[in-house]
């Protein structure tokens, strides 16, 4: 069941035109990734979905309803270009803001306890802004958007800026987000997260939708025809055999006569084919299918869009 | 209408913790208070040793009054009556500063003309009035007993002439009805309340003849008029325009200070992309104005608190200070410094009319400007980009400010009049004409006219604020800010 239902949205400023004909739907519960180069019309689209702005055309629903006013309550933000009131505490700041997202004073008190405990800052509550530390301000401002527990939570590249263990962190809390039933539309450029997390991507490039699909939907439809294999024995043997079918992509050697290796098939071989091949020349410990990182996908679908545009 | 309440509480609670705005509080009022100390300390204008010309037909006062010179007045008795136009022109008089005109009924008509050359400081004619004061008092109120003097000068002849008779002093000694009546018609003569008077309420409560402290609880005050010689017909006052300006004075400084306030709290907001946050929950609309009557509310706040300051302030001058100007001792010793200045705050503001048109002028004017600051805050890209483009307005205001004083001197020029009514200098030029007496007809058609054209701006504020709150990068210019206002 869709959450939000985005139809043939198109956004002028002035003459230019922002987004083209957009439509997709985010469904309940899913981490939705939406990506696209830089200007390729995300912020548009989030602020639409925010109703900072207005669609010139189309229509966006919520919960099957038009969007309106009443549902700003049920969404939370994380705009990339964060702002805080630096002279506020980070109580004054997060209840400020919770409260224009209509929770009472009392209701934004305990929410925010909660986020402090869990992100165990719970000593920071009566810190200035203006002393935290970037990534510090930035939980600030992860709580700021999750404070009043809205149900579709729009995070605009959450990551970026925070370290290793914050990451970690922070996907661990976007997981448990999902499991708690919210809807999560994430837009990022980091593509290792997107594989990580989203179920499901929007990609837009020049204003337009690309495409829409799951994560391993798109890996799989973007199959390159590479194997890994891992295994013991002679690498000139293993060579041999892959013959003309096969073309050897990288190798690594594990140690002493063990090897993984990265090969592409040349024309329509199967996984089985190369197997056999291998059967008898080599002792296989492991084969896969090398699926393309969403990096790949993302610069595939944008090159093929740029040149169909550019033949247009 | 919730969040516009929420975000005008957080603004007003940013306002009154900045440290700007305590300094604000703290520093104004000590700064209007010194600048009114300076003036009052200061004394006023005008000449301060003259020549007086007594001239006194009658020979009422002069054989009583003025023996003995002042400091800085010198007097010089005649006892024949001098034209205004001889003593203007008579070259004899050249040399006279004023000319005291002591008509022969001044027993009755408690009147006096003063007519001076040259504009006289107000403790001169505090002097002048005081001296004429005390001698009729000696004249009234001897403190030997009534003598033929007394009778022949006083009330009393006009009794007697007018009972076609003469009685002798100690005829009157022995008949108390006629005492009575004597009395009753002194008492006329003295304090004109004789009409409220009749013979069985006659309260025989003074002596006869009255000692000073009984004449000075009934005496009619002295009337001392002063004629500038160059405008006999009289010299506009413009003390009360000067407490008009004042008062717009107040408003441009607060219009000024607070209509920053609100340009940097927007421009702020967009340089640090938080207004992205907010109007994720908000209307643009609810913003700008939350973040407008948020400053604004603390520029009232502020306001009451400087008037209460400063109202305290001039009322421990007063106490300790200002009273010894109405102490006829302290003129004469010349210790006070009574001047026009001190007659302006003391007396002759009408605060209960000047603060309530005040406050309506004040609050639509702040958010009349705040309309165009927040537009400059909106437009441009950060803080710093928005300081040239507050120039027009500053321009703008200090012309009206400038428009104010012109009223003062030009209060039927049309371009007083139209700019009373026009919203950009309403509130500026109205206080000054508010200062001089204005129907409440005039006073409401600026008031409302202000407040439609406030609600107009606001609300193409509103629409530009929305529009451009979220452009960045861009070069405020004129035909961007049309299409904002073009764009629904």
């Amino acid at each position: 069941m869709s959450l939000l239902s985005v139809e043939n949205v198109d956004k002028y400023y002035f003459r230019k035109i922002a987004l083209n004909n957009i439509s997709f739907e985010v469904k309940k519960g899913e981490i939705f990734g939406l990506l696209g180069p830089n200007g390729a019309g995300k912020t548009t689209l989030i602020r639409l979905i925010n109703k900072i702005t207005n669609p010139s055309k189309g229509t966006i629903k919520f919960n099957n309803e038009y969007l309106s006013d009443k549902h700003l309550t049920k969404i939370g933000y994380l705009p990339e270009e964060r702002g805080l009131y630096t002279a506020l505490s980070v109580e004054e700041h997060v209840i400020f803001l919770a409260m224009l997202k209509g929770l009472t004073k009392s209701e934004a008190k305990e929410s925010l306890n909660y986020w402090l405990n869990k992100f165990e800052i719970s000593n920071w509550k009566n810190k200035k802004i203006e002393q935290l530390s970037k990534g510090m301000a930035q939980k600030v401002q992860f709580i700021c958007s999750v404070i009043h527990n809205p149900e579709l939570l729009i995070l605009d590249e959450p990551l970026s800026g925070f370290d290793p263990i914050n990451i970690h962190l922070i996907v661990q809390i976007l997981h448990e987000l999902k499991k708690d039933g919210k809807t999560i539309i994430l837009s990022t450029h980091d593509m290792k997260n997107v594989e990580e997390i989203c179920d499901r991507i929007l990609l837009l490039n020049h204003s337009k939708k690309i495409i829409e699909g799951s994560v391993s939907e798109l890996r799989e439809k973007h199959y390159t025809g590479l194997y890994g294999i891992r295994f013991k024995g002679n690498m000139i043997a293993f060579a041999t055999a892959l013959w003309t079918d096969f073309e050897l992509i990288e190798k690594k050697e594990i140690s002493k006569d063990k090897f993984e290796v990265i090969v592409k098939k040349r024309g329509d071989q199967k996984l089985d084919d190369f197997i056999k091949a291998m059967l008898d020349k080599v002792e296989i410990n492991a084969v896969w299918n090398i699926l393309p990182g969403m990096q790949e996908v993302f610069i595939s679908l944008i090159d093929k869009n740029l040149s169909t545009e550019n033949e247009k | 209408m919730r969040n516009s309440i929420i975000i005008t509480k957080q603004e007003l609670k940013n306002r009154i913790r900045s440290r700007f705005f305590w300094i604000m509080l703290v520093l104004g009022p000590i700064l209007v208070l010194s600048s009114i100390y300076v003036l009052f300390k200061l004394g006023d204008q005008g000449k301060q040793k003259i020549n007086v010309l007594v001239s006194d037909e009658k020979a009422n006062l002069n054989s009583h009054f003025l023996s003995k010179d002042r400091e800085n007045i010198h007097y010089k008795c005649r006892n024949n009556y001098v034209s205004l136009k001889d003593f203007k022109t008579k070259s004899e008089f050249a040399k006279y500063d004023a000319l005291i005109d002591i008509n022969p009924s001044i027993l009755e008509n408690k009147d006096v003309l003063v007519i001076y050359r040259e504009k006289l400081s107000s403790q001169n004619k505090e002097k002048i009035k005081f001296d004429l004061d005390k001698r009729l008092e000696q004249f009234f109120a001897p403190s030997k007993k009534m003598d033929r003097n007394m009778i022949e000068h006083g009330m009393i002849k006009n009794f007697i002439y007018n009972g076609e008779k003469e009685l002798k002093e100690e005829e009157i000694e022995k008949n108390d009805s006629i005492k009575k009546q004597i009395k009753k018609q002194w008492i006329h003569a003295t304090t004109g309340i004789t009409k409220k008077m009749k013979d069985n309420e006659f309260d025989w409560q003074f002596s006869f003849p009255l000692t000073i402290s009984e004449y000075n609880s009934i005496k009619k005050d002295l009337g001392v008029t002063f004629i500038d010689i160059n405008h006999p017909e009289g010299e506009p006052d413009y003390l009360p325009s000067w407490a008009g300006l004042g008062f717009s004075a107040v408003i441009f400084l607060f219009i000024l200070l607070y209509g920053m306030s609100v340009l940097r709290s927007i421009a702020n907001d967009k340089s640090t992309r938080i207004v992205e946050v907010i109007l994720s929950s908000s209307k643009p609309s609810e913003l700008l104005y939350g973040k407008i009557f948020g400053v604004g509310l603390a520029a009232v706040i502020q306001f009451f608190c400087w008037f209460g300051i400063i109202a305290l302030g001039l009322f421990i001058l007063k106490e300790n200070w200002i009273n010894s100007f109405y102490d006829p001792s302290s003129v004469l010793a010349g210790k006070s410094h009574l001047n026009e200045l001190v007659e302006l705050v003391y007396n002759r503001i009408n605060y209960q009319v000047m603060i309530p048109y005040f406050l309506c002028f004040f609050i639509l004017g702040y958010l009349f400007y705040s309309a165009f600051f927040s537009v400059i805050g909106a437009s441009v890209g950060s803080e710093n980009d928005g300081q040239q483009f507050i120039y027009p307005i500053v321009s703008i205001l200090s012309l009206s400010l400038f428009i104010g004083y012109f009223s003062i001197y030009n209060p039927e020029h049309f371009l007083s009049k139209f700019c009373f009514y026009f919203p950009f200098t309403s509130p500026f030029v109205a206080m000054v004409k508010i200062s001089n007496g204005i129907s409440l007809v005039e006073v409401a058609g600026a008031l409302g006219i202000l407040f439609l054209s406030t609600i107009l701006m606001i609300k193409i504020s509103s629409r530009i604020y929305k529009n451009s709150i979220l452009h960045y990068g861009h070069r405020l210019s004129l035909w961007q800010l049309i299409k904002w206002i073009r764009k629904a």
